[in-house]
């Protein structure tokens, strides 16, 4: 596709893909010249630009309709605070590169982490054109046998660029060190940033302290966004929970963190087991979960309003797919109905008018969010 | 996909809870594709938080629904894994033959399982990448024991990957009363024996008809707790899984 990615697979067909795309090809024409104009209206450049409208109601609106895919990168940067951060963080990335190289009781990264990052880098898109080695490497070794023996690998450059920010990101928050679905963030965001690997340090660096504090941690806090989101499923969307609610009461599931502050109702909520379907919603952001074009939708979104964004679109995935989980009689089915629900999703137009709309989900704002972490 | 390959005949049916469980890349996504879908991919993408697959097996006098969670297999995700075993029939703990570590964390989740997970789980010890190692320390069916071994204490050549002998792993699934197999995702080879065996060692007790179909006897109860080395044939199980 438009990113390297493949157009199918096993849940969308080359037909649906073909289908889809030539509207939203239009789309995106349509989108970018409204983008030009707003841009030139504030005097901002329009080629390869860094600098992006002050925030406001119709920027936002903009936004929510997808950037232009060639200024994703430099946008997310911008909205997220990326300049201000870079500013404060100069030349800290590239120390933290060059300690990476040192052993661990100099300063440098633990082997753990780095065995794991190391582990993870060929498994990162490994469909996407600009991270599979470059020629169709004849493997006359095989290249898939134990670090040990890996020949040095003629590794394209966004994967160098993939472990050095990977290596300095774990040197860096040592309360996360590498988790897994950071590679598949990070990667995105180099392949967005043209692999400038500081910008993509720093945006990694936003997305783990403020849109997802403590979901990536060595003590995983993932569940706390889960119960939130759970918490918000039954308020909004009770014909669903119902549904999906197996838990027996003998089994709560607080979940680890700062669950239970008081105001959350009179029953500490519990996880159902399709709640578990949603962890990779939340620690990979969709990558993987939603197709690749709905995944950069909602990033465009979480850059610019926050994780809200995610429960949002999280909300608007269940409510899409009510009628298919209403449908279920086999309540062993809820399980992969649910996983499977996002990955069709390529319309995500409506998705994500689904996830804006007033009457829906209106009252699911950041503050709320914040105040149930 | 699963219901493709069901016959007409009416066999009773049950529904199988199992869980993978082993440290990160030991290859669990992959054999569960292998089974499922009966495909590889080099560079298969971590598992983040787990995904869940359904297969059926067919036994001579009735089929399985084995309900499958592939979990993520680092050490911080392990905190979620209680909720995934919870109420599992069966488990199958994975480790790498080229990693002994991988071994050691199996021998965690086995403990793990021992203490926590349902009295009467079935837990199968797998040794996967088994195509790494060179094919003298392969165990080929119809060996017997000690040909393995001996095998496996071989010199070392340097095409073979192996670190975790046969028979170190197979002494301690035996202690453990563990099923054990040795398996390589990529080639396929001993991959549905696994799943045909632990079907035939759930037992009758333990199934519960996913529509409150009871159980039939007939099936041995006591394969619960034999070590089985190599599968029962060759690949290409004839009875097995619809793979
Ligand atoms: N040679 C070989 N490689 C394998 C085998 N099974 C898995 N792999 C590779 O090992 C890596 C990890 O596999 P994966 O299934 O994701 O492991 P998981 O993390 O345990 O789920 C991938 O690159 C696979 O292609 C196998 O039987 N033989
Ligand atoms: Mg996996």
């Amino acid at each position: 596709d438009r990113y390297g990615f493949k157009k199918s697979n096993q849940y969308i067909s080359k037909a649906e893909y073909d289908a889809w795309n030539t509207n939203y090809t239009q789309y995106i024409e349509r989108r970018r010249k409204k983008w030009y104009a707003l841009m030139r209206a504030y005097g901002l450049m329009t080629d390869d630009p860094i600098r992006f409208p002050p925030k406001s109601e119709k920027v936002k609106r903009y936004v929510r309709k997808g950037i232009p895919p060639e200024w994703r990168g430099a946008a997310w940067f911008w909205y997220a605070g990326g300049p201000g951060r870079l500013a404060r963080m100069q030349g800290v990335y590239w120390e933290l590169v060059r300690r990476c190289e040192k052993p661990e009781d100099e300063g440098g990264l633990n082997d753990a982490d780095r065995e794991h990052i190391e582990r993870d880098l060929h498994r990162t898109f490994p469909d996407n054109i600009s991270f599979k080695p470059d020629p169709p490497t004849t493997p006359l070794s095989s290249p898939e046998s134990s670090p040990e023996s890996w020949p040095d690998p003629p590794d394209p450059p966004i994967l160098n660029s993939l472990r050095r920010v990977l290596r300095a990101f774990a040197l860096h928050n040592p309360q996360i060190g590498y988790c897994q679905s950071l590679n598949f963030i990070a990667g995105l965001l180099l392949l967005f940033l043209k692999s400038d690997e500081e910008k993509a340090f720093i945006l990694l660096d936003v997305i783990t302290s403020v849109h997802l504090p403590g979901t990536h941690a060595r003590v995983l806090e993932a569940n706390v966004d889960i119960g939130v989101l759970m918490d918000l499923l039954r308020e909004h969307l009770p014909a669903v929970w119902n549904r999906i609610d197996d838990g027996d009461p003998a089994d709560l599931n607080p979940a680890p963190g700062k669950r239970g502050a008081p105001g959350l109702g009179p029953a500490q909520p519990r996880l159902p087991t399709v709640s578990l379907a949603t962890t990779p919603w939340f620690m990979s952001l969709f990558i993987g979960t939603l197709p690749i074009e709905s995944t950069l939708r909602v990033w465009d979104s979480l850059f610019y309003e926050g994780s809200k964004t995610l429960f949002r679109v999280s909300l608007a995935i269940f409510k899409l797919g009510e009628p298919s989980i209403r449908a279920i009689e086999d309540p062993m089915e809820v399980f992969q109905v649910v996983q499977t629900l996002p990955r069709k999703m390529l319309d995500v137009n409506m998705l994500m008018e689904a996830c804006w709309k007033r009457k829906g989900f209106g009252s699911v704002n950041q503050e709320l969010i914040d105040e149930r972490r | 996909m699963a219901e493709s390959t069901g016959t007409p005949t009416p066999r009773p049916s049950s529904s199988v809870k199992l869980v993978l469980l082993g440290e990160a890349a030991v290859g669990k996504s992959s054999l569960v594709m292998r089974f499922v879908n009966n495909d590889f991919q080099e560079n298969k993408e971590p598992t983040i938080g787990a995904a869940f697959l359904t297969q059926k097996c067919n036994l001579p006098n009735r089929t399985i629904k084995f309900e499958i969670w592939d979990t993520a297999g680092q050490e911080r995700f392990a905190s979620l894994a209680p909720m995934y075993y919870r109420n599992a029939q069966a488990a199958l703990v994975v480790y790498d033959i080229t990693k002994p570590q991988s071994l050691t964390k199996a021998q965690h989740w086995v403990a793990e399982l021992q203490r926590q997970a349902s009295p009467g789980i079935v837990i199968a010890l797998v040794g996967n990448k088994a195509d790494l190692a060179s094919p003298g320390s392969f165990p080929a069916p119809g060996d017997d024991a000690d040909g393995v071994e001996a095998n496996a204490d071989a010199e070392q050549d340097e095409s073979d990957a192996r670190k975790v002998p046969t028979r170190e792993a197979k002494a301690y699934a035996e202690e453990e009363g563990l099923l054990f197999y040795e398996t390589s995702a990529k080639t396929g080879q001993y991959v549905a024996e696994v799943f045909t065996a632990i079907a035939h060692a759930i037992p009758e007790s333990s199934l519960k008809g996913p529509r409150g179909v009871g159980g039939q006897t007939n099936l041995g109860r006591d394969d619960g707790a034999r070590v089985n080395l190599a599968g029962p044939r060759e690949t290409g199980p004839k009875e097995g899984c619809a793979c």
